[in-house]
């Protein structure tokens, strides 16, 4: 594709081992994962408090905070900015830095970063509770704390980039494209936007085609991004066989970053009718990426599709594989009129983000995660626990995108009777809405046992942490008492 | 793929590609795009929002209201929106003109909003007052007027306070479980008064070139009406 040019490589005595690359991410794990399993279980805890006042409109509504309008978007959010960005991060750099065999380069611009993003979030959160959201999907949080995780990304993502410039492995692998296409993507849809809604902001429906554009930009490129680069990674890895193919996965990475992220209208949009046409053509060139990446995933997994089954991080994985093709077909079956006519504004929508960003995504994610914990830090999560969570997550993403996606095509079905009245359209499907309810327990209680695992990481490293002082310290003050009393 | 630099510049010129495409060309267009004159109205359309409504906007904005009500009528053949008695006519990006915030939503779990100021008997000049008392119980609690309802209450856009000499006149009318203590009314707040002239101000109903107002030869839209929870004007019993 682009130049073949190998850059000109190290001598031998820089090369670090894999322990050493692995060794320079303890800081960055811990420190990202704690945060990243903390604001996941507040974001679930928001979206089910939310999903519970669905079905009991009055419960609460005393306070403006607590409202259905300001709980949805501020726990998905949290989900997308506080776990799913946040985790992603650490995931990619991690991926990164294993494909160039180089140790994380410039970590404090990454930790600088995870704190600026974490300050971001939170300022982010407080700002749509209290009602400062700018009502932008995707784009609720107030510009300040925008442009707090715009900063951010951009640390973290040249950090990245600066790793792999100093890689020491002159192949560079799928799963490093895809993280260095996420970590720019961030940045660049962020500042973008941010500058666009600066000022007196667009006109008219460009406010709307700006945050589509944003919102679809972050989800199919930094977040799909994060999760392509993850299973691309992982699925050979478990498998213990190679990519079934190099040069689809290259079709596969220039074809969704070229055509995703013009995939930003539907049938029907109040836009002039070229623009909607450029929007649903994307739509449909983006399919070629989705296609390539699941013949590849396939072709590599053909045959020894019961080793998926094997271990948690396998079943996630293979979740996570089968929801992000899913989710890209379902986003192309919307591109044609007949299916958008009848699923638009259903709950299939909702289903479409749970089944991108809590199947591919944050199940890829934790696929993962267990084992960068480990190897960074030189401490193992609970292997039970580690299988607990990864069944409750797997059982609650489900459970919860499942239903809704069902659920919304009973209700777009019941709808495209023009007599049959809203709310019976609506109650039709109000079932599996409270299925996807439980769902979102099944989750919640999952990250609680993940956050409980992680503690005990944390505890043992600081029992371990305390003895290194007290071996260290002991002689030292035997000495000392010793050489006062001779 | 070898070559950091051009791999860099690879991604920066695919972004790119896209924001020029679906916001810098557009942009030209809409960004340009001037008001017209109706001759239906002897006005420019869209005019502007008057202050009280524009206010509302951004509570509606503010609580969420986007989260669930969309904006926009899709044409025939695209869904039935115009069937359901959203509208007169699709709705087109003039609409929208010269709304700020332009809160088009992405989902329908209540019905869609583009031209509720139009519902419930309009052109009723006595309309208007029944209109206001309706959406201002609708959301004092919205099973007061559509019982089953699962919108949210939003009884913090209101005042129970006790009645000081007569009764407001702006006070709810509230029957059996929803009405306040003996001794206590329920008056709406500035907040709540301003969003009501919001939704009022919802009407994308004037003809356009583009997108003209059928004769209305059927009664399509008053079927249409009885198929969301607004009660028309001519019987406001409830
Ligand atoms: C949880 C989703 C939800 C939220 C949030 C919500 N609504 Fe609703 N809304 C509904 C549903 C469902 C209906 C239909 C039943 C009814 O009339 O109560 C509805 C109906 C309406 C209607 C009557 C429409 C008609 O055609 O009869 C209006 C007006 C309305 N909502 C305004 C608002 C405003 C203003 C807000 C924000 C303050 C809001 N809604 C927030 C779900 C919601």
């Amino acid at each position: 594709m682009i130049s073949t040019a190998t850059p000109s490589l190290p001598k031998s005595a820089d090369i670090p081992s894999l322990a050493e690359v692995d060794a320079s991410f303890r800081s960055v794990a811990l420190f990202f994962f704690a945060k990243a399993a903390f604001w996941l279980i507040a974001g679930a805890f928001l979206l089910l408090l939310a999903s519970i006042k669905l079905h009991a409109p009055a419960m609460m509504s005393g306070a403006a905070w607590l409202t259905y309008g300001r709980l949805a978007p501020a726990g998905w959010d949290i989900l997308v900015y506080g776990f799913a960005g946040q985790a992603g991060f650490a995931v990619g750099l991690w991926l990164l830095a294993r494909a160039s065999m180089q140790r994380l380069q410039s970590s404090l611009l990454v930790l600088a970063g995870g704190v600026l993003w974490n300050v971001g979030v939170l300022a982010g959160t407080i700002g749509i509770l209290a009602g400062y959201s700018t009502g932008r999907e995707l784009l609720e949080m107030p510009a300040g704390a925008m442009a707090c995780l715009v900063v951010a990304a951009g640390l973290i993502g040249s950090a990245g980039w600066i790793t792999f410039a100093a890689r020491t492995e002159s192949q560079t692998y799928p799963s490093a494209w895809f993280v260095l296409l996420s970590l720019i993507s961030f940045v660049w849809f962020g500042s973008v936007a941010l500058m666009m809604y600066s000022g007196e902001g667009p006109r008219g429906v460009m406010q709307v085609l700006v945050q589509r554009w944003y919102a679809n930009g972050i989800t199919s490129l930094w977040l799909g991004g994060i999760a392509a680069a993850t299973i691309f990674h992982f699925l050979p890895h478990t498998l213990n066989r190679p990519l079934a193919s190099r040069s689809l996965a290259l079709i596969a990475f220039w074809s969704l970053a070229f055509f995703a992220p013009w995939a930003v209208t539907a049938h029907g949009d109040p836009f002039p009718r070229w623009i909607i046409s450029v929007g649903i053509a994307g739509q449909f060139m983006a399919s070629i990426a989705i296609l390539a990446i699941a013949m590849n995933w396939w072709k590599t997994a053909e045959g020894s599709l019961n080793a998926l089954l094997a271990s948690p991080g396998a079943r996630l994985i293979g979740l996570a594989a089968v929801a992000y093709v899913a989710s890209g077909a379902l986003d192309l079956l919307m591109a044609f009129q007949r299916f958008s006519s009848w699923t638009r504004f259903s709950w299939m929508h909702q289903g479409l983000d749970w089944l991108l960003v809590g199947g591919a995504v944050i199940a890829g994610l934790f696929a993962i995660i267990p084992d960068v914990i480990a190897r960074s830090t030189g401490q193992a999560l609970s292997p039970g626990l580690v299988r607990l969570h990864a069944t409750l997550t797997l059982v609650g993403v489900s459970l919860i995108a499942v239903p809704l996606v069902v659920g919304g095509g009973i209700q777009g079905a019941r709808l495209s009777d023009p007599t049959m009245p809203f709310m019976d359209a609506l109650r039709a499907s109000m079932h599996l809405v409270r299925l996807s309810s439980l769902g979102l327990v099944v989750f919640l209680l999952g990250q609680f046992v993940f956050a409980f695992a992680l503690f005990g990481v944390f505890r043992s490293l600081v029992a371990a942490c305390a003895t290194t002082v007290r071996t260290w310290a002991d002689p030292v003050s035997k000495n000392r008492t010793a050489g006062v009393r001779s | 793929m070898n070559s950091t630099p051009l791999l860099f510049l690879g991604i920066l010129i695919a972004l790119a590609s896209s924001w020029w495409g679906v916001l810098v060309a557009p942009s030209l267009q809409i960004g340009n795009a001037p008001t017209v004159f109706s001759k239906e109205t002897g006005q420019h359309y869209p005019a502007n929002r008057p202050g009280l409504a524009q206010q509302g906007a951004e509570i509606y904005r503010s609580e969420g209201c986007n989260s669930c009500h969309s904006q926009l009528v899709r044409p025939e053949g695209f869904g039935n929106d115009l069937a359901r008695g959203w509208g007169k006519r699709r709705t087109v990006a003039q609409d929208y003109l010269r709304d700020n915030p332009v809160l088009l939503g992405s989902v329908r779990i209540g019905p869609d909003l583009s031209n509720i100021g139009y519902r419930m008997g309009a052109g009723d000049t006595n309309a208007q007052p029944v209109m206001v008392a309706y959406h201002l119980k609708h959301l004092y609690h919205p099973r007061t007027v559509a019982p089953g309802s699962v919108m949210p209450a939003y009884p913090y856009l209101f005042e129970k306070r006790p009645i000081q000499g007569s009764p407001s006149a702006s006070a709810l009318k509230l029957e059996g479980a929803f009405a306040p203590p003996e001794g206590f009314e329920v008056v709406p707040t500035p907040e709540a008064t301003a969003l009501v002239a919001y939704l009022l101000s919802l009407r994308s109903g004037v003809s356009l070139a583009e997108a003209p107002v059928p004769p209305p030869p059927t009664n399509a839209v008053e079927t249409a009406t009885s198929s969301t929870n607004a009660a028309p004007a001519s019987a406001p019993t409830r």
